[in-house]
């Protein structure tokens, strides 16, 4: 029994020094305890997720031609860099608008004020601004047991209103997706405390957002 | 005189073996302090190979300490160390090995050297501290900036552990395995499930990076990270849920060792 444990700790531990770098630049693979600006991992699933839902009843293409070729940007970042992003084209094979992962979002008449879409929908210019982006998606991979925070539904009520994010789009049928609206979106649960605010700010929360999960939860 | 207790090197001294005993050279100025009747382990590399009792020794009537000449020992009376035998499995277990846990045999580095009568009983009963050697090792596996924020994580959630002593190692693992289960293996997850979708529409491996990295042209794949993992996953061994629940079973029985090391996060003026 003790050398089977000795074994089982060894490979476990072999094991977790392989994947607990990325391969190629060795930063750490994972959750970076109390760093939200490292979880690209999580909101890159939930943007492929979101993209195979798009793709039921929109004709979405991966473009990956840009300057940055095949890569996402690890933190956000300005469009023009060129980053892979995915595309969505109208019946008549008119390409319509660009749905992409972290990308920073201008204001054209406030002076340095930006943010960092986790995922957004937007017409296809290089430099964004707040008449440029239809909807927005918040990711936020919590702890198990957590829940989404008051200060981030404001937050995201305040970009909406801020950069005049509709949060709804005539070009891009958003039908049956999980985020038909500007959303936040975790792995934990939603907060049902603030229902009364998700919906005076017409947001949506969407919970229990992982791989397999049993019971996705939609509050708006 | 009472019995010495001592690790010789077979790998590094000049022995001849005759199947029964050994014959070791020892090389020093000093007259050894071994003497016929110590018990012996006998180690070759990484591996405890045998224990014996010292049957006799060319320098019982030496006087002069200064002169550098060969000192023999013959080591008889053998018995074969099954494993496990190797340092390493020791590495957490030894209160000799105090620093090198991953490489525990740099406490071992000369040709001999004294055991404690504790720690022959600890190898050759394998009395291995399995709480301490699953924490260890795990976390000596994990990366350095997971290693930061595990022991940051540990002083946020669970204080206690930082001022209690001796440490509880049982606590420390599930601790551990559920840091690892919420940050590392729910990645595993979110990587798994975007290969699927990748592969399903076909689309080319897609990678992340950073502004000033793509001039390095080092970017991180999706595709690239899944077949480590797939590859790792081959030998992946039980789990760590097989190990939380194989160590809970020697609860009792590490009493006795957790009672060998003065194992403290804190300095003991810090604790409380």
């Amino acid at each position: 029994m003790k050398i089977e444990l000795l074994e089982a700790i060894e490979q476990s531990a072999e094991y977790l020094n392989r994947i607990s770098k990325w391969h190629t630049t060795g930063k750490p693979f994972g959750h970076i305890y109390n760093n939200p600006a490292t979880d690209y991992l999580y909101e890159f699933y939930c943007y492929l997720t979101f993209i195979q839902e798009l793709s039921e009843e929109n004709i979405i293409k991966i473009n990956v031609s840009g300057g940055m070729k095949n890569n996402f940007p690890r933190n956000p970042a300005p469009k023009r860099n060129g980053w892979a992003k995915f595309e969505a084209f109208n019946d008549e094979g008119e390409y319509i608008c660009d749905i992409c992962a972290g990308i920073i979002i201008n204001h054209s008449q406030i002076n340095n004020f930006s943010f960092g879409a986790d995922i957004s929908v937007q017409s296809p210019v290089i430099e964004p601004d707040e008449d440029d982006v239809f909807l927005i998606i918040e990711a936020k991979f919590k702890s198990e047991g957590d829940s989404i925070q008051k200060n981030e539904l404001e937050l995201l009520a305040s970009r909406k209103e801020i950069f005049n994010i509709p949060g709804i789009t005539n070009i891009l049928n958003l039908h049956g997706s999980s985020f038909e609206k500007n959303s936040i979106v975790t792995n934990a649960q939603v907060s049902n405390h603030h229902a009364a605010f998700t919906r005076y700010k017409n947001i949506r929360q969407v919970g229990y957002f992982y791989p397999n999960s049993p019971r996705i939860e939609i509050l708006d | 005189m009472k019995t010495g207790y001592w690790y010789i090197r077979t790998d590094t001294t000049f022995t001849e073996e005759d199947g029964v005993s050994y014959i070791v050279e020892l090389r020093s100025k000093r007259i050894p302090r071994i003497k016929i009747g110590d018990t012996i382990l006998l180690l070759d590399r990484e591996l405890f190979t045998h224990s014996g009792l010292v049957l006799q020794t060319s320098y019982e009537n030496d006087k002069e300490q200064s002169i550098y000449e060969k000192r023999v020992v013959k080591v008889g009376d053998l018995t074969r160390i099954e494993s496990p035998n190797s340092l390493s499995d020791f590495a957490y277990s030894l209160p000799k090995i105090y620093k090198h846990f991953s490489k525990p045999y740099r406490h071992f580095i000369r040709s001999y050297g004294r055991l404690s009568e504790v720690e022959v009983d600890i190898i050759l009963n394998k009395k291995i501290f399995l709480s301490r050697t699953a924490c260890g090792k795990i976390f000596e596996s994990l990366h350095d900036i997971h290693k930061q924020l595990f022991i940051s994580f540990v002083s946020i959630e669970h204080p206690k552990i930082l001022t209690s002593y001796p440490i509880d190692y049982f606590n420390l693992f599930e601790i551990l395995n559920k840091y690892i289960n919420s940050n590392i293996f729910s990645h595993v997850n979110f990587l798994k499930s975007s290969i699927r979708i990748m592969q399903k529409h076909q689309w080319p491996d897609l990678g992340f990076s950073e502004e000033e990295e793509l001039t390095k042209k080092k970017t991180d794949t999706i595709l690239g990270q899944f077949e480590v993992l797939t590859k790792a996953e081959e030998n992946m061994g039980k789990g760590l849920g097989f190990v939380a629940e194989g160590i809970s079973q020697y609860k009792q029985e590490e009493k006795f060792s957790s009672s060998l090391f003065k194992d403290s996060w804190l300095p003991k003026i810090l604790n409380p």
